[in-house]
């Protein structure tokens, strides 16, 4: 069952760019959008496991082994990137319903200026 | 292009991804029995050279500080972007805040979601500020932290009424607050630039394990990392909030 | 591996499926929410605790907080 967690990761991924391929949303693309960046949380805490170890936050009962914690430090900043690409990605939806009037991204095309 | 092209085109582009992440996951060490000699080291260095128990935070505000910058630089480029997708544009003009008598955005809430959401917005911010302070010495840190500060300004939205979260997340309030954070990270970098140096040393005397002050410079940049996350999405929020709420169409 | 981490990644496959195959972006931002609470308790299980406070206060607060501005907007018109 070694297989399941990058299994998993290429599954969010697929799954989610599945989505924004599919979409007649914007909004429903940048959440589908999300979806693909959550497998790259999973990747990366999943390369930094480590079996019986313990949460990377050392005290009186906490001993070795610890689980890789510089995996965990650039998944928390990877969290943040994905949020902010989904307020920006939310704030051109609204921008274009504005100005088109639709937020269905095949209707949306560039020759119409 | 068709959609039918589009999902066969997306398919072949998946095997493709499927076909090289095979050997690549396969030539990774086994689940759970990495070598983590540096993260090991990471633990050591934290634990013994900086007196931090939480080697994350020690790891995001010492080791690689300079990842945090960057990513408080994506948040700030966030934030003005936002601010400018979402600017007033000439044909809009922005209503008062009571421009219909018994609006749900404008009128107060309903006496039991008051009586207990004012409290709500009191825990959850004391929770964050406590996520805040020990983001050194237990799990935490400013951006958990910062972001739940932003979520206790927007139940004020949602539990008291849109002027109070109006009065509190202006631009103008808003604005120099995050600046100034931004800028404080940015103070403390310059000054192991003067006292050692690279730019953001721990400068500061690291003191014991455990405690409220130790660590040298890292509780200090999560507590401005906090304060600076914290006017970063309330920003976001309030931009989204006074477009769905207040801007209107001539 | 043990069978908790294995049905919490099973779990997550699943909410993951919901999130995308929901099509209305109202209904969707609640399941979101849903994805990032089972995501948050991968990641506990993953020995992550900072990791998955950043998780749950994104995806539970900021993300369907934004998605629902959005929609207010959008359908106002």
């Amino acid at each position: 069952m070694d297989w399941l967690p990058y299994a998993l990761v290429v599954y969010l991924f697929g799954i989610g760019l599945y989505g924004v391929v599919t979409s007649r949303n914007l909004v429903h693309l940048a959440i589908c959008l999300n979806v693909t960046q959550s497998s790259t949380y999973v990747l990366l805490l999943v390369v930094g496991y480590r079996d019986g170890g313990a949460a990377p936050v050392a005290s009186a009962s906490q001993h070795p082994p610890f689980v890789d914690p510089l995996v965990q430090s650039l998944a928390l900043t990877d969290i943040v990137v994905g949020a902010t690409v989904t307020a920006l990605l939310l704030a051109l939806a609204v921008q274009l319903h504005k100005n088109r009037g639709t937020l269905d991204p095949n209707e949306l095309s560039a020759q119409q200026g | 292009m068709s959609m039918r092209v589009r999902i066969t085109l997306f398919g072949l582009a998946l095997a493709g991804v499927v076909l090289l992440a095979v050997p690549a996951f396969g030539g990774l060490p086994p689940f759970g029995a990495i070598d983590g000699l540096l993260g090991d080291a990471l633990v050591t260095l934290a634990l013994e050279q900086r007196a931090t128990a939480n080697t994350v935070t020690a790891t995001m505000f010492d080791m690689r500080a300079l990842d945090t910058l960057g990513e408080e630089a994506i948040l700030f480029a966030a934030v003005a972007g936002t601010s400018l997708l979402l600017r007033r544009m000439r044909q809009e003009r922005e209503e008062p805040p009571d421009y219909a008598p018994r609006a749900p955005q404008t009128a107060r809430r309903g006496p039991a979601t008051r009586v207990f959401g004012v409290p709500l917005i009191g825990l959850l911010s004391l929770v964050g500020l406590a996520l805040l302070a020990n983001g050194h010495t237990s799990p935490g840190g400013g951006f958990q932290g910062g972001v739940l500060i932003a979520g206790a300004l927007l139940c004020i939205y949602l539990l008291h009424d849109y002027d109070a979260f109006d009065a509190l997340s202006r631009p103008a309030v808003l604005e120099p607050v995050e600046a100034l954070a931004i800028a404080g990270y940015i103070g403390l970098g310059v000054a192991g630039l003067a006292t050692s140096s690279a730019f953001l040393t721990n400068v500061l005397p690291h003191g014991v394990l455990g405690r409220l002050l130790s660590g040298g410079t890292i509780p200090v940049l999560n507590v401005v990392t906090g304060i600076a996350v914290a006017s970063g999405v309330g920003l976001i929020l309030a931009e989204f909030a006074e477009q769905a709420l207040r801007v209107r169409e001539d | 591996m043990d069978a908790v981490m294995a049905g919490v990644m099973l779990l997550v496959a699943g909410a993951a499926t919901g999130v995308v195959l929901t099509r209305d972006p109202l209904r969707q931002a609640a399941v979101a929410s849903g994805l990032a609470l089972a995501l948050t308790v991968l990641f506990a299980l993953l020995q992550a605790p900072d990791v998955a406070m950043s998780q749950v206060v994104v995806g539970a607060v900021l993300i369907p907080a934004m998605v629902l501005f959005t929609l207010a907007k959008v359908r106002h018109r």
